[in-house]
């Protein structure tokens, strides 16, 4: 692999399905970093996500992965160094965890089956129990062994952690947290709980309806981005082109702005919360309503 | 590849066990009707009687175990089928191994399961023929392999079929009409036979018994050399097919999902 600066570089990525189309989506993941990738149910995360992992072809569009174009040449190498991790287990349920190892080191050429082990060790995952017999979470902590133990330089996620109880998703985001102390390692991970990304994700990019929203560094796009609380003959005074979209409530208006600085000197008088990445994404994403409640 | 190979034949035992202990019990059970059409109950029937119990029990016994194990080796479909369960076969996309491999490794273990098959339907023809006291023929051999490749033939398509219609009721629905066009061309084809050779024969009603049987050895030979004319193309149907199977099984692979 040659030197790179992104892990992952996604330029003009189309792909057209009937009644929903993936328009034009852009966005890198630098070297080194967590970017979160978070949408509602059907934005398009998953669909971008195929694409980079060579399920689906896309219709247009150019994916570099680890400094290499993701073309006919280059994939088998590329799919050398990543890993996928989907919300469910991929190995029917008759398989054990030792029998998965088996499969996976044959898979592999850098397969290191002493830190398989240890992974399993850490989880407290017996070897020899199929896996139709492990809970939700444990199917999720062998995924996840599995994949840490090949030397991955880059983690494609989707959806990991949905129906996981929060202690195990504590304990898996800690896992990234530590994976991510190599700075070669990258980890691209989609979600709609943006409780987990707002704790690890560096960059965060929004997708809706198949088009990117938002993407960029998490603390700036957090620090940029706030809600102003007023009446509603307050929100009167708000010029349009400081607002992303205004919830109405029965006291009056939560307005987002992605202008906070500015607005904090320019509206002094109304009220600046910090907002999170959840509202970002709900306020974004009634963006065409212009007024929503 | 070993990794998928042992992943296929892991996920195949169930149906490979149950299929050899299925071949086991028709084996023996056409073992004992042999036993008893030899040296037992049914060897005590006269004329007419025992010709027909002793051929109806020397012939099932000597091509239904096969036919079952056969149909046994025929795991593929139970394996596609929870792999899109799984969800594997999208997981298998994102693993460093090409679409070559993955189609390859299908077809290397139908067909070494199918050359298992073979053996044990070799050996099962051998014990028939020895306690039979007949000879273990050329014929025999050519029969056992001609339903290797019939179910060969199917299971070859059924792959790529599969992994393309993803549904096994699907799949079954077209082997159905499939089969029952073959089905229809074959009874076509009984039908031509014997209406050649009920035209030798102006008066059936009054044959005599040596007639009769004639008359059935005509048909048996119509059937053999229909069979040894078939027979040359086995290898050559062999190949065709499980070569087309193959390489319809890397396209729909590449095709990759929707």
């Amino acid at each position: 692999m040659n030197d790179f600066e992104n892990a992952i570089e996604i330029k003009n990525l189309t792909k057209k399905y009937d009644g929903f189309t993936l328009d034009n989506v852009s966005f890198n993941v630098p070297k080194g970093s967590i970017m979160g990738f978070i949408g509602q149910n059907g934005a398009g995360k998953t669909t971008t996500i195929k694409a980079l992992l060579d399920i689906i072809k896309p219709d247009s569009g150019s994916i570099n992965i680890l400094g290499m174009e993701n073309n006919h040449q280059n994939k088998i190498e590329i799919k050398k160094h990543i890993s996928a991790i989907f919300d469910e287990i991929p190995f029917d349920d008759a398989f054990n965890a030792r029998q998965v190892g088996f499969i996976m080191s044959e898979i592999y050429s850098e397969w290191d089956n002493a830190k398989y082990k240890e992974y399993l060790e850490r989880f407290e995952l017996p070897e020899k129990r199929k896996i139709g017999q492990f809970s939700k979470g444990m199917k999720m902590k062998l995924q996840i062994a599995s994949a840490l133990s090949h030397n991955a330089k880059l983690l494609i996620m989707d959806e990991a952690t949905t129906g996981l109880d929060p202690v195990v998703r504590n304990e898996i985001l800690d896992i990234f947290l530590e994976y991510l102390q190599d700075e070669n390692n990258s980890i691209l991970m989609s979600s709609h709980i943006t409780s987990d990304l707002e704790k690890i994700a560096d960059s965060v990019t929004f997708i809706d309806h198949g088009n990117i929203l938002l993407t960029g560094y998490k603390d700036d796009i957090l620090e940029n981005h706030g809600v102003i609380k007023c009446s509603k003959s307050d929100y009167a005074g708000i010029e349009k082109s400081d607002i992303i979209s205004t919830r109405l409530t029965d006291f009056g208006a939560e307005v987002m702005t992605d202008k906070k600085s500015e607005c904090m000197k320019k509206y002094s008088g109304l009220v600046m919360d910090n907002t999170t990445l959840e509202e970002i994404m709900l306020f974004y994403v009634n963006r065409k309503k212009g007024e929503w409640q | 590849m070993k990794g998928l190979i042992y992943r296929e034949l892991y996920l195949s035992k169930k149906s490979y066990i149950a299929g050899f202990v299925t071949f086991l019990m028709i084996f023996l059970i056409g073992l004992l009707f042999r036993l008893s059409t030899e040296y037992g109950n049914l060897a005590s029937l006269e004329g007419d009687a025992f010709r027909s119990v002793d051929i109806i029990t020397y012939y099932e016994s000597l091509y239904v175990p096969p036919a079952v194990m056969f149909f046994a080796m025929m795991a593929e479909h139970g394996i596609i089928i929870a792999d899109f369960k799984s969800k594997w076969n999208i997981f298998s996309y994102t693993l460093p191994i090409s679409e070559k491999k993955t189609a390859f490794v299908k077809y290397l273990i139908l067909v070494c399961s199918m050359l298992a098959g073979l053996i044990f339907s070799i050996l099962n023809a051998l014990i028939i023929c020895g306690i039979s006291e007949r000879p273990f023929t050329f014929g025999i051999v050519k029969n056992i392999l001609i339903i290797m490749t019939c179910i060969l033939i199917n299971q070859s398509i059924n792959i790529p079929l599969l992994m393309k219609l993803r549904s096994k009721a699907k799949s079954d629905i077209v082997f159905t009409i499939a089969f029952a066009m073959l089905l229809f061309a074959f009874s076509k084809f009984i039908k031509e036979i014997f209406t050649k050779i009920f035209s030798e024969f102006s008066d059936i009603e009054n044959m005599s018994e040596a007639e009769v049987w004639e008359l059935i050895g005509k048909f048996v030979q119509k059937i053999v050399d229909f069979r040894d004319k078939v027979f040359l193309f086995v290898p050559i149907a062999i190949i065709a097919v499980i070569s087309a199977g193959y390489y319809a099984s890397v396209r729909i692979l590449k095709g990759r999902e929707k």
